[in-house]
């Protein structure tokens, strides 16, 4: 038997299932080699191991009454997971990456935590991510970067960095991140696992404090195709406290592969974007040709509004960021300084000026520049035109193919602190996933191969709903690519 | 565009409740004009006829019925305000 840390999740409900071993022992298990690695990767923002181990022991106890059998055909039960620090968890602290919201404590679950309780799931703790969501590296959180276990001098990806890296190092077999623009895929990437963005609406956003509501996803990341399904599973579905949430029906994912007969798009402004680095084209070419060769059939397509989507992204989430944010004042939670200032005012702009780190700022003023009067229609009113023109783009393209491969990020884990004095250029790095986004498509990513030893990943997109199709073709494609895992650079 | 100004840095500092130190404005500007400069390719899209997006999926308006529901106690609300008292989040004066 591998041990309980590298064990799929598939494995550990089966192993739990068959007694092979307690809730207890895989629980305690990953909270010792968090024990052991997260002073070097700094996954974890906070664990809380006494109230996951007593959730074990409650959870194994269940487990020996004569209808315990009905507790373990929940989907996740006695499985630890972690969560982004961006949901809601009313026994554990939700800071959001911010020195604004440093100890608060929210006083209710978010929708997505109290489905993973129902599905009793063991939560062992919060993941550390740019402040806000808003950043491409997880270096941008008020309490340090997290560093990609892969190599520990590389960023693992942002915003969703902590949950893509604990996942990596084997600290936890699962978590769940959000995507606003590519903040669950890319860190997938550059960790070398696997992370999905559903469609706009699968998932519900209330409890999950908001960067820019029109893009805002909630997504699992895990190992494994098959184990990114059973945690979506557990996720998805309407819910009457999150009106954007999609009345339709969530499929049961039955976690077969399926290539055979599947045309793919290859668009031809992601393989000709002049930011694609050799190394990543190369992987992102080696794995079309066994894409085909395993029956898939691939087809040139174009996108002809790609080039527009980085600031048509920055300008609507910028703006929807600067009216979320409104909220941290001081008042009802988070941060209020010492000597806040004479009146109201003076609280406002002394709560959100020390609270707030440089990168939130600079997109708050960017969002409010963007709304105020006399420029809204120039750039948020053609942002959101330009984003129909993409979404069109998409809507044509589904047409003719059935998904869309492209690589999930133009290069690959670059170096911590490389991109800090250019906040453009780390914007940049999402040109290959906010596209998606704007569309409210849902997109996977799945590594494909390597480049400078780092992984590279695969970009899947699929029309809207039809997250079943894609994580068919993800698990075909993961089968006919057949990678060996890649290797945390920390030992055990 | 015309480019931005300090007094526009400023402008926007005062809108989004931010304070910036007097010696960092000429930096904002030169950066936040870097980007809405990189940004400008948007201007030279033909969007006559074109609707925005506002919401990807459009799922219609999400109502349900006018009943009263249980909402938060007070206190568990105000417990991580950082000042409040009878009840309330206290704030400083608003009117001198």
């Amino acid at each position: 038997m591998p041990s309980l840390t590298h064990q799929s999740i598939a494995d550990m409900r089966a192993g739990l299932e068959a007694g092979e071993f307690s809730c207890e022992e895989l629980t305690r298990a990953h909270l010792e080699r968090i024990d052991q690695v997260d002073d070097k990767v700094h996954a974890f923002l906070h664990v809380d191991a006494e109230g996951a181990l007593e959730r074990a022991r409650a959870f194994d106890g269940q487990q020996r009454k004569p209808h315990g059998s009905a507790r373990r055909r929940n989907s996740l039960a006695g499985i630890p997971l972690a969560l982004k620090d961006i949901f809601c968890t009313r026994d554990m602290p939700t800071t959001c990456g911010s020195r604004l919201l440093a100890g608060y404590c929210p006083p209710y679950d978010a929708t997505l935590v109290q489905r993973l309780r129902r599905a009793g799931a063991i939560l062992v703790g919060k993941t550390n991510m740019d402040e806000f969501a808003m950043g491409s590296s997880c270096e941008n959180s008020a309490f340090g970067p997290t560093h990609n276990p892969l190599d520990l001098s590389r960023v693992p990806g942002g915003s969703s960095g902590g949950s893509a890296a604990a996942v990596a190092a084997r600290e936890i077999p699962g978590s769940y991140g959000t995507d606003t623009g590519g903040s669950v895929r890319q860190p997938a990437a550059f960790c070398g696992i696997v992370g999905l963005k559903p469609t706009y609406g699968r998932i519900s956003r209330y409890g999950m404090v908001a960067f820019a509501s029109s893009l805002d996803q909630a997504g699992p990341l895990a190992r494994s195709v098959e184990d990114l399904a059973i945690l979506l599973d557990a996720v998805w579905g309407p819910d009457h406290r999150d009106a954007t949430t999609s009345s339709r029906t969530v499929p049961r994912t039955d976690g077969n592969a399926r290539l055979n007969g599947l045309v793919f798009g290859l668009p031809r402004e992601y393989a000709q974007s002049a930011g694609l680095q050799p190394g990543v084209e190369r992987a992102y070419q080696s794995a079309l040709a066994r894409v085909e060769e395993a029956g898939g059939r691939l087809s040139h397509l174009r996108l002809p509004h790609t080039d527009l989507a980085i600031p048509t992204y920055y300008l609507l989430a910028t703006a929807e960021a600067s009216a979320n944010l409104a909220r941290y004042d001081g008042v009802r939670y988070g941060r209020r300084p010492q000597q806040p200032g004479d009146d109201l005012a003076a609280m406002y702009e002394a709560s959100r000026s020390e609270g707030f780190g440089e990168e939130v700022q600079r997109r708050i003023m960017l969002g409010t520049f963007a709304l105020s009067a006399g420029y809204q229609e120039a750039f948020y009113g053609r942002a959101q035109r330009v984003r129909t023109l993409i979404r069109n783009d998409f809507a044509l393209a589904f047409q003719k193919v059935d998904l869309i491969l492209t690589p999930t990020a133009p290069g690959v884990a670059f170096a911590l602190g490389e991109k800090v004095a250019d906040p453009l250029s780390l914007y940049q790095t999402d040109l290959f996933t906010v596209p998606a986004s704007l569309a409210g498509l849902p997109a996977l990513s799945l590594p494909c191969g390597s480049s400078e030893g780092l992984p590279v990943g695969l970009q899947i997109i699929a029309p809207p709903f039809h997250e079943e199709r894609l994580l068919q073709a993800a698990r075909g494609i993961e089968k006919a690519l057949d990678l060996a895992p890649f290797h945390a650079a920390l030992g055990g | 565009m015309r480019e931005l100004g300090i007094r526009d840095v400023q402008s926007i500092a005062r809108l989004a409740h931010l304070r910036l130190a007097p010696g960092s404005l000429e930096g904002w500007r030169r950066q936040l004009a870097r980007i809405l400069a990189a940004f400008s390719a948007l201007e030279a899209v033909d969007v006559s006829g074109v609707a925005p997006t506002t919401h990807v999926q459009d799922p219609g308006n999400g109502t349900r019925a006018d009943e009263p529901r249980p909402c938060l106690p007070r206190a568990s609300v105000l417990a991580p305000a950082a000042d409040s008292a009878q009840g309330h989040f206290r704030v400083p004066r608003v009117i001198g």
